[in-house]
């Protein structure tokens, strides 16, 4: 009786209420986050407020206030930076338009330009992925595209040279002795090419970056926050990628637990930024952007103590191919 | 995730921080939109509500290491029933039980369905919230008794006469019909 009771209850009720699914797990944890971060700031005020009662003065508070490049101030702001990101103008060139990108790989500061484009029917290139080392690596000079085939590291499809209008649009110089350096800067992996068809709210973004991550993962299991951020540096540092996703990947990254955030970091150009890092002395990742217009400065690979930085020098859109700006 | 957890309500506090991590995301996933629509009736908006859903399960994740055992569902709903009563007025400094109290649900569009919402608007408050609960939150009796802290009996009565309520205001033309 009870059961037949309760199923015309139900369905009279449930005929009342919203049935959409509007749940966003990412906006639960960056609200995590944001109460660790004034928890923090709370029994930090609450300990200077002691202290000065103690102290009779002002001197013990100012003291324990959080200091510029405190991590709670930083977690507060990086929404701030996605709103950001959300609002600066895209850097995708239109057909015919170009990116200038100038970057520098390295201990020995090589510098590597490239330029991103469009081809005559809309579709948007990035040269800077598809190249092969010359026959001698240890000479310094140029890296050359390469026409087809697959990617030796991921077995990805690389696009014909012949979409580039003028078949030449990777020019890569660097000194003697540095190719394997820069090749393997800018192979680190093929995530590049991901960002044509990512979606761009936060959850699907971070769905979409787990199951491509578990499937370049050979053994599989779960997905590192060093991962996510080696992945989301790329993206972010992308010229092709949008707004959209722009501000979606600073949200997924703001979440992510195990990332610290510290601001004004200086990077190897000396340029003054927030730094976003992961894991440890043995592998992790860096990230240093420009809080004010989101732009990546840097990013830079941990291992056994070293960073590896690649800094992202000049990013401009410029009327043709080979022009400076 | 490393496993799936059937009855994620039955996380006990043997579990380690980062299970309790992953059984309130499991909880969330896997019943936000009962969460929401029972919230509703007390915030009296699904925006607000989704908001204290939001705030609850956040604070719930922060404030995990507090989890003493019993239902790991049922203490979110503690957590997330004040972040209701939040939505309407400041409940920081009230106590549970004065929680509880200030509750007061009911549907958001009683329009949708004049006499459930009469005969419901005509239940005690606390048993409005039990029924919420229990229909739209699919709780079981042990849940909602902990979430309202009443006895299992209590809930068990309480839905008996709620049922009641509502079999006779909704007869000739609700439950019969």
């Amino acid at each position: 009786m009870n059961d037949r009771i309760d199923d015309v209850i139900a369905a009279r009720l449930a005929a009342v209420t919203n049935p959409a699914d509007d749940s966003d797990w990412l906006d639960v944890r960056r609200r995590a986050r944001n109460l660790e971060a004034r928890r923090t700031l709370r029994r930090r005020l609450r300990l200077a407020a002691a202290a000065a009662a103690v102290a009779g003065g002002v001197t013990a508070l100012l003291g324990v206030l959080p200091a510029s490049d405190d991590p709670t101030r930083a977690v507060l702001g990086l929404d701030a930076v996605a709103a950001v990101a959300a609002d600066a103008p895209s850097t995708v060139p239109a057909p015919g338009e170009y990116v200038y990108d100038e970057q520098r790989f390295g201990r020995h500061g090589c510098t590597v330009e490239w330029w991103v484009g469009a081809d005559r029917s809309g579709r948007v290139h990035q040269r800077g992925q598809t190249c092969q080392l010359p026959a001698d690596p240890s000479a310094g000079g140029r890296l050359r595209p390469i026409e087809s085939g697959p990617w030796p590291s991921y077995g990805l499809p690389v696009e014909p040279l012949e979409a580039w209008p003028s078949g030449d649009g990777l020019d890569i110089r660097f000194g003697p002795g540095e190719a394997p350096e820069v090749y393997q800067a800018i192979n680190s992996s093929g995530v590049n090419a991901w960002v044509d068809d990512l979606p761009t709210d936060p959850q699907a973004v971070e769905r979409a970056l787990h199951r491509r991550i578990l499937e370049l993962q050979d053994s599989g299991g779960q997905v590192s926050t060093v991962a996510l951020v080696d992945v989301i540096s790329q993206l972010l540092a992308n010229p092709l990628a949008s707004p959209e996703l722009r501000s979606a990947l600073y949200r997924i990254v703001g979440a992510l637990d195990g990332v610290e955030i510290k601001e004004r970091v200086t990077d190897p150009a000396g340029r003054v930024g927030t730094a976003i890092t992961a894991g440890g002395y043995d592998r992790g990742m860096e990230l240093i952007f420009d809080p004010a217009t989101s732009a990546i400065l840097a990013r830079g690979q941990i291992s056994r103590g070293k960073e590896l930085f690649q800094v992202y020098v000049k990013r401009q859109m410029v009327e043709s191919l080979h022009d400076r700006p | 995730m490393n496993r799936t957890l059937k009855n994620p309500a039955s996380i006990s506090v043997s579990y380690s921080m980062q299970d309790q991590a992953e059984a309130i995301e499991q909880i969330y996933r896997l019943r936000y939109v009962g969460f929401r629509n029972a919230l509703t009736t007390v915030t009296g908006s699904d925006e607000s509500a989704r908001d204290a859903v939001q705030e609850g399960f956040a604070r719930a994740l922060v404030h995990r290491a507090q989890f003493r055992g019993g239902s790991l569902e049922a203490w979110i709903w503690r957590i997330a029933l004040r972040c209701a009563l939040d939505e309407r007025r400041s409940a920081r400094r009230l106590t549970y039980d004065q929680v509880l109290d200030a509750i007061d649900p009911g549907l958001v569009d009683p329009d949708g369905d004049p006499d459930v919402a009469d005969a419901i608007r005509a239940l005690p408050p606390r048993q409005r919230l039990i029924v919420f609960l229990h229909y739209f939150a699919d709780l079981r009796y042990t849940e909602i008794a902990e979430a309202c802290e009443v006895s299992k009996g209590t809930v068990a009565a309480a839905l008996a006469h709620a049922r009641a309520a509502l079999q006779d205001a909704l007869e000739p033309g609700g439950i019969s019909r």
